[in-house]
């Protein structure tokens, strides 16, 4: 006897069930790609705020989170958001969306549908970063420009992998150092001299961070090899000299110095550190004929560059100190035991030197009449030239000074 | 790249230099006193002192308060007159004053010399000044500037009366006053 197989109840309500799902997905699938044409839609009537909520509820539905068009869509929502609504704000979390969400379409469109439009946006907002960064650079807010700086790295590697922006690496290392993070400094500025960044301050700025380490032996390498590629650069000449300043390694400054001048003959301020390289090396030596020679070249010195600029202030009080302290000097040194008529001699002698320093100082007087220095020094040598009226006069003046 | 010129501009105005204007300014007065110090020593080798003041020790009297006095200081650690030390006594005032070879009067205390001289009546004390006038009114020795330069004036009766000799030598060293 057969069976004819009766209707299943069972498979009956499965094939309901599957019936109901498949309509579910289906009508859900169109919801979803429903979403993606309604931030469209909204995007073109500048409702930017139903424009993201659709995009948003597209991008994290199972149904269209793979859809490249979806990413496309809020990466150019989002851009839009921010270049209308934070673009002049320290930090833009609508940038930050747009970026990640352009990434992602890149990354999961094979065919290219939306790829070549996303990288636009991205490279309109890697230009963004790059100006925010040097905004921020600018502006001395270190830790915004790093920030800025790496997102634009890290952007532009989306549509042109193989290009690296070596400013922005030398930037980051800068900022680096100026926030002395000095591992990040030094990362990124000897990247930056890997890849030839074509810029003498790099060298400077590497040797800083050197020389904060204290590694004055790296510093100074640094320096040279980028004399060696920049041989007539300024800046790493200063650099050098700032180095060999600060090291106390006079002969090398002296050296550096002089070769400085010769590139910037009317630099002053090369000038007035090579006088005091001079007055140093004066002060080191005990022999009177190489004190006598190292002044000769202070005095020289300091004559240039009032040569270049008769009212510089602190040439014309140096050297009249140079010639004051060269009369009192001589005096100081002299023996106890010195005859009347030698004494005599060498108050001569002492009066045309302290007539030489005068007139430097009344210079130093009429440039900035409150200096207590100034005062003081012309109080002095009119007092050493027994000119007690007029020493008195400035002494008052300090007195005066003294009592605001 | 402005910002990085600034940077270099303000290590080489600042790091470099630091402030202007910080080169001391000698101590004039040091110099000056050690010009005087010099004389002070000289005049012990034109002055002839009677044989009772030239043992023990010499004595330099300052009245009033003078940089001269640390200059002095400074050249009785260091220089002897023969086989004598010198001794710096310091008076505060002509009440003070006691023996001494020599009296160096400050300019603060130039109106005391008359009773500073008046206490060393019976004593050989070179009495040197540094006021206007005062070599005629009773110091051997006054100190005086002409034409920026320290000199002295020699009143050779103000010494006498101290039973003090001077040295042609030094009279001709001396602007001489009567």
């Amino acid at each position: 006897m057969t069976t004819t197989p009766k209707h299943s109840p069972i498979l009956s309500n499965n094939l309901i069930l599957s019936v109901a799902i498949f309509w579910f997905l289906i009508t859900h699938a169109f919801a979803q790609q429903a979403k993606i044409t309604e931030a469209y839609t909204s995007l073109q009537k500048n409702d930017l705020d139903n424009a993201v909520k659709a995009i948003e509820i597209a991008t994290s539905a199972s149904e269209t989170s793979n859809d490249p068009k979806a990413w496309y869509y809020k990466g150019f929502i989002y851009k839009e958001v921010y270049k209308r609504k934070e673009s002049t704000a320290d930090d833009s979390p609508a940038r930050q969306k747009s970026l990640d969400a352009l990434s992602k379409c890149i990354s999961i469109d094979p065919k290219n549908q939306f790829a070549e439009e996303s990288k636009k946006v991205v490279k309109f907002l890697s230009s963004t970063f790059k100006n925010d960064g040097a905004k921020a650079l600018n502006a001395r807010v270190y830790n915004r420009s790093i920030t800025n700086y790496e997102n634009y790295l890290a952007s532009v590697k989306l549509f042109n992998p193989t290009y690296t922006d070596t400013s922005a690496i030398f930037f980051i290392g800068y900022a680096a150092y100026e926030s002395k993070d000095y591992t990040k400094a030094l990362i990124h500025l000897k990247k930056a001299i890997d890849l030839n960044y074509n810029d003498p301050h790099l060298y400077y700025i590497l040797s800083r961070v050197y020389l904060d380490r204290k590694d004055n032996e790296n510093a100074i390498k640094v320096l040279e090899q980028g004399q060696k590629r920049y041989p007539n650069d300024k800046d790493i000449l200063t650099a050098e000299v700032i180095y060999y300043k600060e090291t106390g390694k006079i002969d090398e400054l002296e050296s550096k110095l002089k070769k400085s001048i010769s590139l910037e003959p009317k630099n002053t301020e090369l000038q007035m550190m090579l006088a005091l390289v001079y007055e140093k090396k004066m002060e080191s030596v005990k022999d009177n004929s190489k004190k006598a020679e190292f002044q000769t070249k202070a005095t020289d010195s300091y004559s240039k560059v009032l040569s270049i600029n008769p009212n510089h202030l602190q040439a014309n009080y140096n050297l009249a100190i140079l010639y004051y302290n060269e009369a009192v000097t001589k005096i100081q040194q002299s023996e106890y035991e010195t005859d009347i008529i030698a004494l005599s001699n060498l108050q001569d002698e002492c009066i045309l030197i302290f007539k030489k320093s005068l007139p430097y100082m009344e210079k130093a007087y009429a440039l900035d009449p409150k200096n207590k220095n100034t005062l003081t020094g012309l109080s002095g040598i009119y007092f050493s030239l027994n000119e007690e009226e007029k020493s008195n006069k400035f002494k008052a003046e300090l007195d005066a000074l003294n009592l605001k | 790249m402005r910002f990085l010129n600034y940077i270099l501009l303000i290590l080489l105005a600042y790091n470099l230099f630091a402030s202007p204007l910080l080169a001391q300014v000698p101590d004039a007065n040091a110099a000056n006193s050690k010009i005087k110090a010099i004389f002070l020593y000289n005049f012990t080798k034109y002055i002839e002192w009677p044989a009772s003041y030239k043992q023990g020790d010499f004595v330099i009297g300052v009245l009033g308060s003078s940089p001269l006095v640390e200059e002095l200081e400074k050249m009785a650690l260091k220089s002897k007159v023969g086989t004598q030390s010198f001794i710096i006594k310091k008076f505060k005032d002509a009440n003070e004053v006691s023996n001494c070879h020599m009296l160096y009067i400050s300019n603060s205390k130039a109106s005391s010399m008359e009773a500073a001289i008046n206490k060393l009546k019976k004593t050989h004390t070179l009495i040197i000044t540094e006021c206007g006038g005062c070599a005629k009114k009773g110091s051997a020795i006054n100190f005086v500037s002409v034409n920026n330069k320290q000199r002295f004036e020699l009143n050779k009766i103000n010494a006498g009366k101290f039973g003090l000799q001077v040295s042609s030598n030094l009279a001709t060293l001396a602007i001489m006053v009567d």
